[in-house]
């Protein structure tokens, strides 16, 4: 019951309190990268929580071997890299391979979705954290979260900016930078309030 | 030099400040709003940027002329993999005791949305040569290194009153200044700050300079690309591609719409 619970919280820290956009800036280009489209978004949400999920499985049983040798804090990104190629790979061939016109008409998105800070991040923390499987499965649901509302939130924030007369400086980025600053203000409250 | 050249190389040189790849397109922000938090973090991680993805860039020219781009990602992600050991090796030689530091922000420059996109993107382009391409990685690096160290120091000095670990002579200072979401706002006011010096930095350019061309301003951005004077337009030779060029975040549906309720509010 406590395994369970600890994989829950990992879970929910890492989608609410600990945003992986929002408290520690990963994936925050992609983020402003996709709003730009919104018919892509719930799809490039999918997909990299599809590669979130994927990449941190492989990167773990890839780690385990590699941690044994002396000089391994220097291969991380390369853990990294070879776990979300073989990611990338793998769902590129099965959508080849399944549905060839949906992946010919959404592989745009796959390359930024794969290889990301956010992706890359999660495989980070879970092995500077000594996570288990589950522990940085979970934590990788987390993220994938954390993302999917950071699109949402930005996403809305960007159509009500919109509607406002803001100072021609302060327009596109700028004024979506303050609106996330504002934001991450919000969660680092909210988890500033939680007992250690 | 030609018109064309001078418009290139002005183009290129526009990546340090009016195209600056934070400042403007919100790319390797990670590193830039939580890891700058002091001086000597950001000289490192500009100094481990400048190793990994220098040659990265460099090395997706030839490279795009013989892969596929879905193939070109892994490989541009695997050879920033690769370098990333040098990097760290030369941070710990040259500014020791710095990776703890930087923690997980060092790593993460290997996949950053700059690489990936500018690899996606770079074999679409065949016409760029290499000499423009290499000028404008080089600015593009140049411009990342200026807003770290520039982030790096200001921070320092309004949070901790120190700057290289030196103490200042400063009464008050503010923590918050070292947290996350006030780094995303200092970039933001950075970006506005860069907005508003580059029409001053190249009419004083001008001033100095009458017979070159204007680089494009944010003005002259803001445009949509079919209605902008760019040198392809009017039929002149490309600068090479660059990462930012691929991928313009700025709203230009915010910008109609609000042209639109401009329109009918004058009606």
């Amino acid at each position: 019951m406590n395994q369970y619970l600890t994989l829950l919280l990992t879970a929910v820290t890492a989608a609410f309190f600990e945003s992986c956009v929002f408290a520690r800036g990963l994936g925050a280009g992609i983020v402003l990268r996709n709003i730009e489209n919104k018919k892509d978004l719930p799809l490039s949400c999918a997909y990299m929580a599809l590669f979130s999920l994927l990449t941190a499985l492989f990167s773990w049983l890839l780690w385990w071997p590699v941690s044994l040798l002396s000089f391994s804090n220097y291969l991380h990104p390369l853990v990294a890299v070879v776990s979300a190629s073989v990611a990338f790979g793998l769902v590129s061939f099965l959508l080849w391979k399944i549905k060839p016109g949906f992946y010919r008409s959404t592989k745009y998105l796959l390359p930024f979705s794969a290889f990301n800070s956010a992706v890359f991040g999660c495989v980070f923390l879970a092995i500077r954290d000594k996570m288990s499987l589950l522990q940085a499965l979970f934590a990788a649901l987390g993220f994938a979260i954390a993302f999917a509302l950071a699109t949402f939130f930005l996403h809305e924030g960007r159509r009500r900016l919109s509607m406002c007369k803001i100072p021609k400086a302060f327009q596109g980025l700028p004024s979506l930078l303050i609106y996330i600053g504002i934001i991450a203000i919000a969660i680092h409250g909210l988890a500033g309030q939680l007992p250690k | 030099m030609t018109p064309s050249t001078r418009s290139s190389l002005m183009d290129c040189l526009s990546h340090i400040l009016a195209k600056n790849p934070v400042l403007t397109y919100g790319m390797l922000l990670a590193p830039a709003v939580v890891a700058s938090v002091s001086l000597k973090v950001s000289a490192a991680l500009s100094l481990a940027s400048l190793i990994i993805l220098l040659p990265t860039l460099l090395a997706l020219y030839p490279l795009s002329r013989i892969l596929r781009s879905t193939l070109l990602v892994p490989v541009a992600a695997g050879i920033a993999a690769i370098l990333y050991i040098p990097a760290l090796m030369a941070v710990n030689y040259i500014i020791p005791n710095m990776v703890d530091k930087m923690g997980i922000y060092l790593p993460i420059i290997t996949a950053d949305v700059l690489l990936v996109a500018c690899a996606t993107e770079l074999p679409k382009k065949r016409k760029s040569h290499f000499g423009w391409h290499a000028l404008s990685v080089c600015c593009v690096m140049v411009g990342f290194c200026i807003v770290m160290l520039l982030l790096g120091g200001f921070r320092e000095m309004a949070g901790s009153a120190t700057l290289w670990e030196k103490e200042l002579p400063v009464g008050r200072t503010a923590a918050v200044f070292l947290f996350p979401s006030f780094g995303f706002i200092i970039v933001a006011f950075l970006a506005v700050l860069v907005r508003v010096l580059t029409p001053q930095v190249v009419a004083l350019f001008h001033r100095f300079f009458p017979n070159w061309t204007a680089p494009a301003t944010e003005e002259t951005e803001l445009l949509p690309a079919e209605e902008s004077s760019s040198p392809e337009a009017v039929g002149e030779p490309q600068p090479a591609v660059t990462p930012e060029d691929v991928s313009d975040y700025r709203p230009r549906k915010l910008k109609r719409r609000k042209q639109k309720a401009e329109g009918e509010d004058a009606q």
